[in-house]
């Protein structure tokens, strides 16, 4: 049996070379990070993350933007890829129990205080979104977050716009329902 | 849809829900995540050096072994107490036995393996959770062995293999173990306010026992302690190990990997704290930890995150060499794989199938070492070099598509079973009703497709004003029978006196052979019309063939005498449309010429009817006014709005005239039941001297007026305007979102002096 070395593993070349994975545009990358970061820590908190998970799973939406900025960058809307990501990633309860996990630990050592993401009077609201299925919530999100249209949903969504019309007229009915007329959403 | 800023939107609860997230989201630390996402995907790597020893972060599955040594010297070994103690006494920190306070080194390996059978390995089993119940495993060395087994526990959300046929869950209650044979038994029970992280199961090379590992997070004092657990499986637990000892408790960021072989265990914590990345190697013996200083790899030098990198490794038994699937590679020449959190097993309907992120589908992915490949069953993400953007998380949602609303029947159910409408499109969702074989369903219009390639539809649960979903393969579309004789006009019910009527001024009824005219009648007397749309008219698609109206029907004008109202009455039940709750109908002039009839079930819901052919509509109604040889028309018509008065409204030379305050009346086919109105100039300008009342405020004075759709009549709306002379376009949305351009009415209107 050889030895076991770094060596003779086949990560080993990848783990001392400089890796692909070079950013060439990190000026770019980072004026969209500060745009774009509060509102995937947001989206991902409106999906049901806990505060500290929604950051750790907006970061990592980003880690991979920043790993692939080379061609991210290059789209028309690079937030639309990292919001898909991050929608992905927060509806994923098995990546979130690791993130949760990750995220407790952390906070040992986080000094900065972190509002709490709402008020006791939302509190009914964000009971009948997390009963929403995974891509009404999504769509339901990117909609009162981001005033985002249609077609634009759909896109993040991967979907067709009636699809993900269809996506948002069941959302809205049925908070309509739980939350009764007095809090229904405005016919609007 | 109106403006989100519009005062109108101010009392929605769900609104001021997200705008206080959106602003409790703005406190997060954007600088500090920033420079992170620099570090973590900093270009250069290297393996921490400490004391000519290399560090080698390795997690070991399955039945893998290797063994270490610390310098020249074989560390020595401590079998610690079979029974289990807690952790109540620190050890004291010291370097490991035989280490010059370093971390040992990986230079050498021993034999490993079952006795006897030295430079064999046992498995290379990768044993995945989905978070159900549900765990596959695969043997990377032969991708065919994959497998799918139900546990019968509830969420379990990790798995391992402990290399002799045995498998370690790891769900939200505890861990459980269930070797072959031998029936599940929980060896550790999580106590509330912690949570376990498995680590690893391994044949312990000292005391050939199956050895636990694991992580066990509480609070205590309001901080999270995380402790180090090594439990033997296959008999009495063995002492804990917390970790102890300059270690900061908290600051770890978990344990990244676990070495075992002969003479001793060795268990890696990668911890981040402050200015560095280090590894911390913890004897797993006797608890004793190595020194930190010396493997800290200080922020900038490159070193990733240990513990987001590795995420698993395999020992292939062919050359004892390591297959290490690592997050931060992706290398598909060398066969090496690009995985956040490995392997990802899809458990669907139709099997288990692995999907791998960036790699080809049907693909086989050799690992670099001799004998060892992975196989991709599938792979619905494409390479991302040199391929359009796609996330690299797989979407293992289903895809949701709008199809016909159709009537569906249940097939291919046993007598003696029943067909489970759930409330999810998944084999695996809650059962929300149930119908048996033969029985009819409605569908609502709505499909899903699942990854495996299924489809589900949505349908109307029977008895119910809930919705769920079945499996569309047990569906068929009920095809709507051929209209009978004029023995179903029988049923129509005059409104006067609830004699049946007698037809067309007295005369007996007959099938109508031709389209007849739709008139009033006399005063006083239920007169009934048929009309006849001919061959070729369809209200899905006119011009082209219809089919039945159901037995019952009934119609009526309306009291206002301006709508022909068909009520379904009886014919629901008959007819299997229990979808249309709401039983009225709504006849108006179709653009493309004849009738449209839409039957209107609920809050924004619209169905056709479809009529036979030769279409007929039936209508007995009251007289009010006579106005002979005119259809109630509609007064205007686009874009799912119908307007179909404006009182104070006078036609003058084709120019809608209006004096005073004017009163608009119609129905509408808003997207989402709501409909905006606007007030434009001659130049097309928002003209902000309007009055506005009658929707959902009164007294509004503006360009722009939100009229609520009556959710529970038929999307009828009403409002009245007030504006100073001169010449205006009313302008009413129709059935898009306003943000998507929607197409609108406009009604030119003059406001006279």
């Amino acid at each position: 049996m050889q030895a076991f070395t770094p060596s003779t593993l086949g990560a080993s070349k990848a783990m001392v070379d400089s890796s692909a994975t070079t950013v060439s545009v990190g000026e770019d990358f980072d004026s969209f990070y500060r745009r774009e970061f509060p509102s995937m820590v947001a989206l991902a908190s409106s999906l049901g993350a806990s505060p500290q998970v929604a950051e750790d799973l907006a970061q990592d939406a980003m880690v991979k933007a920043h790993r692939n900025w080379k061609k991210i960058g290059q789209y028309d809307n690079p937030g639309t890829w990292v919001r898909r990501v991050t929608i992905n990633l927060a509806t994923s309860s098995g990546r979130r129990k690791t993130s949760e996990l990750k995220a407790k630990m952390r906070l040992r050592s986080t000094a900065t205080y972190v509002p709490p993401m709402s008020s006791p009077s939302t509190e009914p609201v964000w009971e009948a979104v997390a009963e929403l299925p995974a891509k009404q919530r999504a769509a339901i999100a990117l909609h009162y977050l981001e005033d985002r249209p249609v077609s634009q949903i759909a896109e993040i969504l991967e979907c067709s716009p009636s699809t993900a019309k269809v996506h948002l007229h069941k959302a809205r009915t049925r908070l309509a329902e739980v939350l009764g007329a007095e809090g229904s959403p405005s016919n609007v | 849809m109106s403006d989100f800023n519009s005062p109108e939107h101010r009392n929605d609860p769900v609104k001021r829900a997200f705008d206080e997230r959106r602003e409790a989201a703005q406190h997060v630390g954007i600088e500090t995540g920033l420079a992170s996402v620099h570090r973590t995907n900093a270009p250069a790597r290297r393996m921490a050096k400490a004391g000519g020893a290399l560090l080698l972060v390795a997690a070991i599955i399955g039945g893998g072994f290797v063994s270490l040594q610390g310098g020249d010297e074989a560390i020595r070994t401590d079998i610690a107490d079979e029974s289990e103690q807690p952790n109540t006494t620190a050890p004291p920190a010291s370097t490991i036995p035989g280490s010059n306070t370093s971390i040992p080194s990986v230079d050498e390996t021993e034999p490993v393996g079952e006795p006897g059978n030295e430079g064999a390995i046992a498995s290379a089993v990768v044993a995945i959770a989905d978070g159900s119940g549900a765990v596959v495993t695969l043997d990377v060395r032969n991708p065919s062995t994959l497998t799918r087994i139900d546990t019968g526990l509830d969420g379990v959300s990790d798995a391992f293999d402990d290399g002799s046929g045995g498998l370690v869950l790891e769900t939200i209650d505890g861990v459980f173990y269930k070797q072959p044979s031998t029936p599940m038994r929980e060896v550790v029970s999580r106590e509330p306010g912690s949570t376990i992280n498995v680590i690893d199961v391994a044949v312990d090379g000292e005391n050939a026992a199956t050895t636990l590992w694991y992580t066990e997070v509480s609070d205590e004092n309001g901080q999270p302690t995380q402790r180090l657990h090594k439990r033997q499986l296959d008999g009495p637990g063995l002492a804990d190990l917390g970790i102890i000892g300059g270690v900061e408790v908290g600051a770890s960021s978990g344990v990244v990997g676990y070495a075992s072989g002969t003479g001793h265990s060795i268990v890696y914590l990668a911890m981040s704290d402050g200015p560095c990345t280090w590894l911390l190697a913890v004897d797993g013996s006797t608890g004793t930890q190595s020194a930190d200083d010396e493997a800290c790899v200080p922020e900038g030098d490159g070193t990733a995150s240990a513990s987001d990198m590795v995420r698993a490794v395999v020992i292939d038994e062919n050359n004892g060499q390591p297959v290490v699937f690592r997050s931060d590679l992706l290398s598909q020449s060398d066969g090496m794989v690009d995985s956040w959190g490995g392997l990802q097993v899809w458990i669907s309907e139709a099997g288990a199938e692995v999907e791998a992120e960036n790699l080809l589908e049907g693909a086989t992915y050799r690992t670099g070492l001799s004998g060892v490949s992975v196989r991709v069953l599938t792979a619905p993400i494409e390479p991302f070099e040199g391929d359009e953007a796609t996330p690299d998380v797989p979407d293992d949602e289903p895809t949701i598509d709008a199809i016909d609303p159709e009537t569906y029947r249940v097939i291919d159910v046993a007598d003696d079973d029943v067909l489970f409408i759930r409330e999810e499109p998944a084999p695996d969702a809650v059962e929300v009703g149930n119908v048996p074989n033969g029985a009819e369903l409605s569908g609502t219009g709505t499909a899903a497709r699942l990854p495996s390639g299924a489809e589900w539809y949505e349908v109307q649960v029977p008895g119910s004003s809930a919705t769920g979903w079945v499996n569309a393969r047990f569906l068929e579309i009920v095809e709507p029978a051929t209209q009978g004789t004029g023995d179903n006009f029988a049923q129509l019910r005059c409104l006067v006196d609830g004699t049946s009527p007698t037809g067309l001024n007295g005369q007996t009824q007959s099938p109508a052979d031709h389209v007849a005219e739709l008139r009033t009648g006399q005063d006083g007397t239920c007169e009934r019309v048929i009309v006849d749309l001919g061959q070729n008219f369809s209200f899905d698609a006119p011009g082209q063939p219809v089919s039945e109206v159901p037995a019952g029907v009934s119609v009526a004008m309306s009291e206002d005498g301006k709508t022909i109202v068909i009520d379904l009455g009886s014919a629901i039940e008959q007819a299997n449309f229990e979808h249309l709750r709401a039983g009225k109908a709504l006849v108006t002039n179709s653009p493309s010429g004849g009738l449209q009839v839409e039957i209107l079930s609920g809050p924004a819901n619209f169905n056709a009817v479809v009529l036979a052919n030769p279409a007929r509509i039936v209508i007995d109604y009251i007289p009010t006014t006579p106005t002979p040889g005119q259809l109630p028309v509609p007064l205007v018509e686009d874009a799912g709005v119908i307007v179909r008065s404006i009182d104070g409204l006078s036609v003058d030379a084709g120019v809608n005239v209006v004096n005073g305050t004017a009163t608009v009346r119609g129905f509408a086919r808003p997207f989402e039941a709501q409909m905006s109105v606007s007030m434009l100039d001659v130049n097309g300008e928002p003209f902000e001297g309007v009055t506005w009342n009658g929707g959902f405020q009164p007294n509004v004075t503006g360009s722009q007026y939100s009229v609520m759709a009556d959710w529970q009549v038929m999307g009828s709306f009403e409002f009245t305007f007030d504006a100073p002379p001169g010449d205006y376009v009313l302008r009413l949305s129709g059935d898009e979102s306003a943000a998507d351009q929607p197409t609108f009415l406009r009604v030119p209107i003059t406001v006279a002096q």
